[in-house]
């Protein structure tokens, strides 16, 4: 038995790129790249035919929605022929872009200026809710906060349900949306460089004989620091343990590989994965080089 | 749920009634519900509501470690339910120390303040580092000294739910010795405004499953559970858990329950158990006319033709969002305990047939709690016990 | 005093706006087509509270009863008909 990151997808200010695919940087047509990109997503910039739905959603929920239609597509096109059952994000931030654009007006105005389908946005979980709704996942899911790789925590948490059984395929990884006014609030400086991003991943079980090539998630740890903690927070803010972990999968190779992340609340997240593309080609192209060897 | 069995060590609760699981049993027992008119939202335009909230009275106690002393609300709250837990755990502080103990925290909007406070002066008050449940978490484990895994969950109302199964599963396959739930939420104008905007409350207290329902009480509250692994025939026990999503509408449940019946079901595999093994229901009950319905629907769906006893406790104490889950599970406990199921209170009547809400015994010694929440998300709990227990 | 072609125009930006129709331009919404339902627009009943607030902020009719409520967003020519007999601001 092995759990297995059979398709990926990261949204960041440099653009989407897919794990199996090339980055494709910002089209100032389909996003603004200008100020805070994360305000200004369409659903072209992830959809051929965008979702009805999707004009509705706040930027946390079309960041989610965006990137989990990648990794699946991405997942589907490398070859893969399971589809997840749930989803396990990891956000720090949360919403909290959309709890301040939905209680800013409210003070200033008065209770009248509340906007119901606003608030509904105003919980990470109904982020999850539209993917669930999108995709039909039925499974299980959650969101979870733990410190600033929170990501790399879910990824934890999805490899401990694909291994008791509880999923046979899930998403998992992590979103952190974020403006200036989230930077004002979290770090005193609307200028504070903390970057929004994406990143999911389709894992699966595979029982044996297990598709040989794939990353393999072999464990992971989430723990925490009592006497960590410090008030001066990172300036630099972002999922930094899915950066490290998206350029491993890229840099490909034979062996074990570890991500740690501490962050200086005291939250630490480890992941152990192995990896092996020397025998079937790079990461990018193992899929590809093994259909056409059935063809 | 693999072995060794998961525990339910101790709880604590701190309610509309006041601290204290036994005097949420009391007033519920008593028949007094503990929602009440509120004006406190006056300065932000809001009207008179009706809401649970915790009583003036309890600010004068100490919380553990003096949490809360500089009026972090939800702090306080949890300080006063961990006390307890501690407590009826024969447990010490020493004892929820170290990396082999896990924490896990079921909170929606957590320390809200610091959100609401940058909204009214746009600017960040001091040195706001009190912001995301992630940091609330991390006050709490630091102040236990807690270095195993510490993690916030965000699944909206059905948060305390799926804390205690994430605490569960983490026990089962070794990750931790012991383990503490804790769900906490308070009352905000935040949270308040938004219901306000969805048109989900109700000007009077709240009637779960009652065929005149019209909303919900938001309400604030905490309670904490404290877990652990034992291979002694005692309980009572988290017998076994399961999520599902409906994926139908993030603010409306899925009319026909497939969702939640799906997670019931999950919950009841997980716990190698049947639906006519189960003694009563816990049931979510929120008093809004779309969530009841779909959850009667569910009910139905797994239960049919004998259903068990139901018990909501939103009517008694207001919805109390992220911790309403783990109120409700600390209910159970002492369920078990008596052998008794409570009323539910502001039930008056209903129009499918089967269900029963009022109090009755408990004849089975299993109980299903289960929440669902924005999101479509739906989480249930198997909560049991073995002969040998209460000693 | 506002024709309804122009009360229509101004219900088919606003709704584009609240609920986010990227693609959309008024033009693009016939204002006899079903806004709530699969064969309409399809609109649910959250969205359904922001027209009611739109109603509220942009022309000051105050829709309190939900029954009330469904009939008169039936559809943009409907809302606009309504708002020309009912219309405070």
């Amino acid at each position: 038995m092995a759990i297995v990151i059979t398709g990926g997808a990261k949204v960041d200010k440099a653009g989407v790129e897919t794990l199996h695919g090339a980055l494709i940087p910002w089209d100032s047509k389909v996003a603004s790249s200008s100020g805070s990109w994360v305000s200004g997503l369409k659903g072209r910039t992830f959809f051929d035919t965008p979702p009805a739905r999707f004009g509705r959603m706040d930027a946390f929920s079309k960041l989610t929605v965006g990137c989990a239609h990648l990794a699946l597509k991405d997942a589907a096109a490398a070859g893969s022929e399971s589809f997840p059952e749930g989803i396990v994000l990891g956000s720090l931030m949360g919403c909290l872009m959309t709890d301040i654009q939905y209680y800013a007006p409210v003070c200033d105005k008065g209770p009248e200026h509340a906007g119901p389908l606003l608030f509904s946005y105003t919980l990470p979980n109904v982020a999850v809710g539209e993917v669930c709704r999108e995709f039909r996942l039925f499974g299980p899911n959650t969101v979870i906060s733990c410190g600033e790789d929170s990501a790399l925590a879910a990824l934890v948490v999805a490899h401990g349900w694909l291994s008791s059984g509880r999923a046979s395929a899930l998403l998992a990884g992590g979103v952190e949306a974020v403006d200036s006014r989230v930077a004002e609030l979290c770090r005193g400086d609307s200028n504070a460089d903390i970057r929004s991003s994406a990143f999911l991943f389709q894992l699966e079980r595979q029982d044996e004989p297990w598709q040989p090539g794939l990353p393999t998630i072999l464990g992971g740890e989430s723990e925490f620091s009592p006497s960590g903690f410090s008030i001066e927070r990172s300036v630099d803010l972002g999922n930094t343990g899915m950066e490290r972990m998206w350029h491993m999968l890229n840099m490909g190779g034979r062996g074990f590989r570890a991500i740690d992340v501490r962050d200086k609340e005291g939250y630490s997240s480890s992941l152990k994965v192995f990896i092996d593309t020397e025998k079937h080609g790079s990461t990018t192209r193992h899929r590809t080089q093994i259909k056409s060897a059935a063809d | 749920m693999k072995s060794p069995a998961v525990r339910i060590r101790g709880s604590g609760a701190v309610t509309p009634y006041g601290a204290g699981v036994q005097s949420l049993w009391q007033g519920i027992e008593e028949g007094r519900p503990a929602v009440s008119p509120f004006s406190g939202f006056e300065n932000e335009g809001l009207p008179q509501l009706v809401v649970g909230k915790v009583p003036d009275a309890v600010d004068r106690l100490q919380a553990f470690n003096g949490l809360g002393r500089d009026g972090n609300r939800a702090a306080f709250l949890a300080g006063i339910a961990i006390e307890e837990a501690l407590r009826t755990a024969n447990l010490s502080p020493g004892d929820l120390e170290g990396p082999g103990v896990a924490l896990f925290l079921s909170t929606t909007k957590g320390p809200i303040s610091a959100v609401e406070r940058f909204c009214l002066h746009r600017k960040r008050s001091g040195d706001e580092c009190m912001v995301t449940p992630s940091d609330l978490a991390g006050l709490l484990a630091r102040t236990l000294n807690i270095s195993g895994t510490v993690q916030a969950v965000s699944s909206a109302c059905a948060s305390g739910a799926v804390a205690i199964a994430l605490a569960a599963d983490h026990l089962s396959s070794g990750r931790c010795d012991r383990a503490l739930v804790v769900g906490v939420d308070i009352l905000s104008a935040f949270i308040v405004t938004g219901f306000l905007a969805l048109k989900a409350l109700s000007s009077k207290p709240a009637r779960p499953f009652d065929v005149d329902r019209d909303g919900l009480n938001p309400g604030e509250a905490s309670a904490a559970i404290i877990l652990d692994v034992t291979d002694e025939n005692s309980g009572p026990f988290v017998k076994g858990w399961g999520l599902s999503n409906d994926a139908h509408h993030i603010t409306g449940p899925d009319r026909h329950g497939s969702g939640l019946a799906h997670a019931i079901r999950a919950a009841l595999n997980d716990a190698d158990t049947t639906p006519d093994r189960i003694g009563a229901l816990v049931a979510h009950g929120t008093g809004t006319v779309f969530n009841d319905a779909m959850e009667m629907r569910a009910i139905e769906a797994v239960f049919s033709p004998t259903i068990p006893p139901v018990c909501g406790i939103k009517g008694a104490v207001g919805h109390s969002f992220g911790a309403a889950g783990l109120v409700e599970a600390a209910l159970a406990v002492e369920m078990l305990r008596r052998r008794k199921v409570p009323n539910t209170l502001g039930h008056g009547r209903c129009e499918e047939e089967g269900f029963r809400f009022r109090g009755a015994p408990l004849e089975q010694d299993r109980i299903l709690s289960s929440n669902s929440g924005f999101g479509g998300v739906n989480a249930a709990v198997v909560i049991g016990k073995d002969d040998s227990w209460p000693l | 005093m506002e024709a309804l072609q122009d009360i229509e125009h101004r219900l088919k930006a606003l709704l584009i706006e609240a609920l986010g129709f990227e693609d959309l331009t008024p033009d693009d919404i016939d204002a006899e087509t079903p806004l709530f339902g699969e064969d309409g627009l399809g609109l649910d009943s959250v969205d359904a509270l922001e027209l009611v607030m739109i109603l509220d902020k942009h022309f000051g009719i105050v829709i309190e009863d939900p029954e009330m409520g469904k009939e008169i967003l039936a559809s943009i020519r409907v809302m606009a008909e309504y708002v020309l007999n009912h219309r405070k601001k």
